[in-house]
């Protein structure tokens, strides 16, 4: 038991990132195998209990003792890794976060000293899959960042109009829509968020709120605390939300706040350095002593003891990203992500580059140039074949472009399945549309051949010709749901139902004499001559198609009584 | 062939057995050219390779039936293009006088096709570029290209427009076709004005090759969704003030559809329009910026290209607008005027009774003068003549009382339509009369002739005893209540 209380007690001062508090719980879980589900209780506990932060360093003890240890506690907490990993990164700030993921490294590369993996496959893998989507959030969360900075910049364009800012603001739109569309490698999200708080600091001064620069606008926002990632929640007791962004300054609401000179060669936040936790203020007086020796998962088996300091493999790079917002710009325009619209004058917009240009491209293009607008496969064909178009001059294109077999194919063979009745093609992976197509073909002739009489309906009004849309005009549509914006209206297909004292099936049109047959119709449950009428003036079964009749009729107006006796004479 | 429906009364259908097959081979880009007069039904049909009829793919093995058309079949693509036709009396139009009786045809190696099919890859390829745009700039959308076409008379202006919708069709585009040209019902009657988008293949065998409109009914190939507008000559110097109105009209309508229609923005419009000539540069200038013109094709007009140049010199500099000239197609036939006014007929006579794929029935009835406003399209000419007879104290001195100014606005619109107040001198028979949009409760000039047109209706007589209309109404029902714009295109059953 005493040991137990006094695990608990050494436990409880694991307040910051502490390797000597760290070996010496190791040391002490190490020599007390016998009540190691109680000490594995107590880290668990302390895991959910404590703030954000704190969840690192106890996870981390975790990772020590489970390293060096082995069995039991590698094998005891097996099952609960997943939950109690999920648990920290879920209620941790971005820089925590990052520390996690490469926690996460080492628990895959890491073997226990049998050559068994540190934990069950099963709790790594799901780990893995949960670091993956929560990774694609991060897209969400630069969004976000975007989303702060943009009304600022708007602003201070309303203010002081410049091409340079509204460039920049350009190209960050730019950037996120690229987020927005596109699945990004984690080094390149990095990349991204850096100079994003580059741009932050240099543009606006400051990341404090507004009230603080007010108050000392001569304050060097350099010496201020660094967006995003080297905003870890701090001091603050607070749970920390999972993205611990400070929120943007609300200038763009204060036209009249002063303007912070920007510093052209900051150097660039390094959010990077995964291993430096920004000191944090600690009351501790063990902490000033302590505060370079932080414990640092890594990959070794048994003992970690002697500090390793190197980065692992998911660092970021950020400083060999420019420093100053303007070559943030200047780089993305010069690899080719990023052009100005030319076009047209006006401002000047960007258009991202197609992958042509992106031949010397880094991991970020190379992404961005797959993913930026989703297209089908003969989408990708076309957009590949007019990629390889240089029209400088239209009229020179028009004149001389000799255009590749390929790219005539696009209007032809590239859909290679062409309706035999018409002409029309689908996408080679369009066989169901086709399939669709087919069917309306045989409805339609069915229809026409059934001989229905039709008419004509009106034309849309302007507001509802604004609305229209086509789609609801194509045979895709029509056969789940008949156009319903604008229903054809119809005659009824007309019919004669057969007496019942009639024998014969058989009848015949008074004007045309061709045989009509009888055929049942399910929804009458009776018999019918389909598309047939009893003329004015006579009676069942003497009938005419009423095609035949409405021909007539429109030949020799209304007199058609005399019509129908001429045929019946002859 | 078995009689087609609707069509099984009367006419002796020619013996087919005497009927000879014909073989066309056609290589890589040549282009075989024929003419079809309308007593003649040419069925036709691919048998190898690949053809297409201005833009629009033939089926392979499927017979196309083909009357009154000039048409020319291209070969694309290196397989050439195996072509099969034979002859047959057509059955309704045995009796259409003075018009040969034979096909003409030949093979022409030397075409513009490949510039046509450049011009649609340039710009298909700004096409991508705006709608990717559009994609990530879902905000700040930019519209496809504009496009003018310009060029003189049988220049092959349509032809070029059905291309280069027919190619954006096919690269999954949905272009808006816009029709200028009053003098072709395109989705219409001659008299109006229309655009449509294009959203499925043209229909070759319907009279223009345009095809049927959700109007139509059932129609054989997919129907298309125009908005007309009234301008009512088939003209369109005969009344410049009112065509100009209508381009404006049907520009906002168009610009507003293209708002909110993002496959259409990025797809752009194509705009097919009559002759015009520096002469008429007030329109030209109306056009561009009613439809926000970025793009205009002059066809092979050296002249027309130089001149437009150095006007439009500001639009170009400033990169708003690119000019672009293309080679007018040697194939293009000078059309008769009877086979333009037997073209126009047959369009009437598609509106209201369909075509041989689709017949329609139209309905005879009657209405009473007293419960209609009509009024009648003007011409310019008129116009003018009437002004000599105004009384001459009119000009000075209006009071500026309400009522006058009521009149006074009321008058702007004299040099448009007028109000039929006297039916026996206004003889409508055999005319075209548009239903509008407007209820007749609805007594603005201005919402009046700015309306879209409903449909169409004919007036086969007038009873003054009765002061009633004999009309042929296209859609079965009630008469609409709505104000009637009579055109000045006439017809005869
Ligand atoms: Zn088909
Ligand atoms: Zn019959």
């Amino acid at each position: 038991m005493e040991a137990v209380e006094q695990f608990k007690k050494t436990l409880s001062q694991l307040t910051f990132n502490s390797r000597p508090i760290i070996d010496a719980l190791t040391a002490a879980a190490g020599s007390n195998v016998e009540v190691a589900d109680q000490i594995l209780d107590a880290i668990t506990a302390r895991i959910y209990q404590v703030k954000p932060i704190e969840k690192l360093f106890t996870l981390y003890l975790l990772d020590s003792i489970c390293k060096t240890v082995n069995n039991p506690y590698n094998i005891l907490i097996g099952d609960e890794v997943f939950k109690l990993f999920s648990h920290v990164y879920l209620l941790s700030d971005e820089s925590v976060r990052g520390k996690l993921s490469n926690l996460f490294i080492t628990w895959k590369q890491t073997k226990t000293r049998d050559k068994l993996p540190l934990f069950p496959v099963n709790q790594l893998e799901k780990i893995q899959q949960f670091l993956d989507k929560a990774r694609n959030n991060e897209n969400e969360r630069l969004v976000r960042i975007i989303d702060e900075l943009v009304p600022t910049f708007e602003s201070k364009l309303n203010n002081q109009y410049s091409d340079k800012l509204r460039e920049k603001l350009e190209a960050l739109k730019q950037l996120r829509n690229i987020l927005k569309t596109s699945t990004l490698k984690k080094n390149e999200l990095q990349s991204i968020e850096s100079q994003l708080s580059t741009i932050k600091q240099q543009e606006l001064g400051s990341p404090l709120p507004p009230n603080v620069s007010i108050k000392s606008p001569t304050k060097l926002p350099s010496s201020l605390p660094m967006a995003p990632s080297s905003l870890p929640s701090a001091p603050s007791s607070l749970p920390s939300a999972p993205s611990s962004l400070p929120s943007a300054p609300s200038l763009p609401n204060n036209p009249k706040l002063p303007v912070v000179p920007s510093l052209p060669s900051m150097p660039a936040s390094l959010p990077s350095m995964p291993s430096s936790l920004p000191s944090i203020p600690h009351q501790s007086p063990v902490q000033e002593s302590m505060e370079i020796d932080n414990y640092e998962p890594d990959f070794q088996n048994g003992n970690n003891y002697n500090g390793n300091n190197s980065n692992n493999g998911s660092s970021f790079d950020a400083p060999s990203f420019p420093t100053k917002a303007n070559e943030i710009f200047d780089s993305l325009i010069n690899v080719g992500i990023i052009t100005f619209e030319q076009d047209f004058k006006g401002p000047r917009t960007f258009d991202i580059n197609y992958p042509k240009v992106i031949n010397r491209s880094t991991g970020l293009m190379e992404t961005i140039k797959n993913s930026q607008v989703p297209r089908n496969d003969y989408e990708k064909l076309k957009f590949n074949e007019l990629s390889k178009f240089k029209i400088d001059n239209f009229q020179g294109f028009i004149n001389n472009s000799k255009l590749s077999i390929q790219c005539k194919k696009l209007l032809y063979d590239s859909k290679n399945l062409k309706c035999s009745n018409c002409g029309k093609r689908f996408n080679n992976n369009e066989l169901d549309k086709k399939k669709l197509h087919l069917d309306w073909h045989f409805r339609i002739n069915k229809k026409f051949k059934n001989g229905s009489v039709q008419s004509r309906n009106w034309y849309l009004d302007e507001d509802e010709w604004v609305k229209f849309k086509d789609e609801n005009l194509l045979e895709f549509q029509i056969s789940e749901n008949p156009i319903v914006s604008q229903p054809i209206v119809e005659e009824e297909v007309p019919y004669v139902v057969i007496p019942s004292t009639e024998t014969n099936m058989n009848n015949k049109c008074l004007i045309c004499r061709e045989i009509v047959k009888g055929t049942f119709n399910d929804d009458l449950g009776e018999w019918c001559w389909v598309n047939c009428i009893v003329p004015p003036g006579e009676t069942s079964p003497r009938i005419v198609h009423a095609n035949c009749y409405n021909e007539t009729k429109k030949r020799h107006g209304d007199d058609l009584n005399g019509i129908v006796k001429r045929e019946k004479l002859t | 062939m078995d009689a087609l429906p609707g069509f099984r009364s009367g006419a002796e259908g020619p013996d087919e057995s005497n009927n000879i097959k014909v073989s066309i081979e056609l290589k890589e880009g040549n282009e075989w050219r024929f003419e079809v007069p309308f007593k003649l039904t040419m069925i036709l049909k691919v048998t190898q390779g690949i053809g297409e009829i201005f833009g629009t793919e033939l089926p392979t093995n499927s017979e196309l039936e083909l009357s009154g058309v000039k048409y020319s079949v291209y070969a694309p693509l290196p397989e050439g293009c195996t072509l099969e036709y034979y002859l047959k009396l057509s059955k309704e139009n045995s009796n259409t006088s003075n018009e040969g009786s034979e096909i003409s045809e030949y093979i022409s190696e030397d075409n513009c096709m490949a510039q046509y099919m450049n011009l649609h890859f340039a710009l298909e390829s700004k096409r991508q570029e705006i709608s990717d745009f559009n994609y990530l700039n879902p905000n700040e959308t930019k519209t496809g290209p504009k496009i003018l076409i310009i060029g003189g008379k049988y220049s092959g202006k349509t032809t070029l427009s059905k291309i280069l919708s027919s190619y954006a069709f096919k690269m999954d585009r949905q272009p808006m076709l816009v029709n200028l040209n009053p003098r072709d019902g395109v989705f219409s009657i001659p008299g109006s004005l229309t655009s449509t988008p294009i959203s499925d293949n043209f229909d070759l065998e319907s009279i223009g090759g345009y095809g049927g409109t959700v109007t139509s009914g059932t129609t054989y190939h997919n129907p298309k969704q125009p908005i007309v507008k009234n301008y009512g000559f088939e003209d369109f110097n005969t009344n410049m003030d009112l065509y100009k109105h209508q381009i404006e009209s049907l520009g906002a309508v168009t610009i507003e559809r293209l708002k909110k229609d993002i496959t259409i923005k990025n797809s752009g419009c194509i705009i097919d329009t009559p002759p015009l000539t520096m002469k008429n540069y007030d329109i030209i200038e109306t056009i561009i910026s009613e439809f926000q013109v970025d793009y205009i094709v002059v066809l092979g007009n050296e002249k027309l290209l130089a001149d437009l140049k150095r006007k439009l010199n500001h639009k170009i500099v400033s990169q708003q607008l690119l000019i672009i000239k293309v080679p007018k197609s040697e194939g293009v036939v000078e059309l008769e005027d009877t086979y333009i006014r037997k073209c126009q007929e047959e369009s009437i006579k598609e509106y209201f009774n369909g075509n041989f794929r689709n017949p329609l029935s139209p309905f005879k009835t009657e209405i009473t003068l007293d419960d209609f406003t009509i009024f009648k399209v003007i011409e310019t000419s008129e116009f003018n003549s009437s002004l000599m007879f105004a009384p001459a104290g009119d000009s000075f001195e209006p009071d500026a009382t309400d009522e006058n100014d009521e009149k006074k606005k009321e008058e702007e619109y004299d040099k448009y339509f007028k109000k039929i107040e006297d039916f026996s001198t206004n003889n409508l028979e055999n005319l075209i009369i548009a239903i509008t949009h407007t209820p007749l409760s609805n007594k603005s000039l201005k919402d009046i002739l700015n309306s879209d047109v409903q449909g169409y209706i004919h007036v086969s007589k007038f009873e003054e005893s009765k002061n009633k209309l004999k009309v042929l109404l296209p859609v079965p029902g009630a008469f609409p209540k709505c104000n009637l714009i009579s055109t000045n295109i006439g017809y005869t059953e």
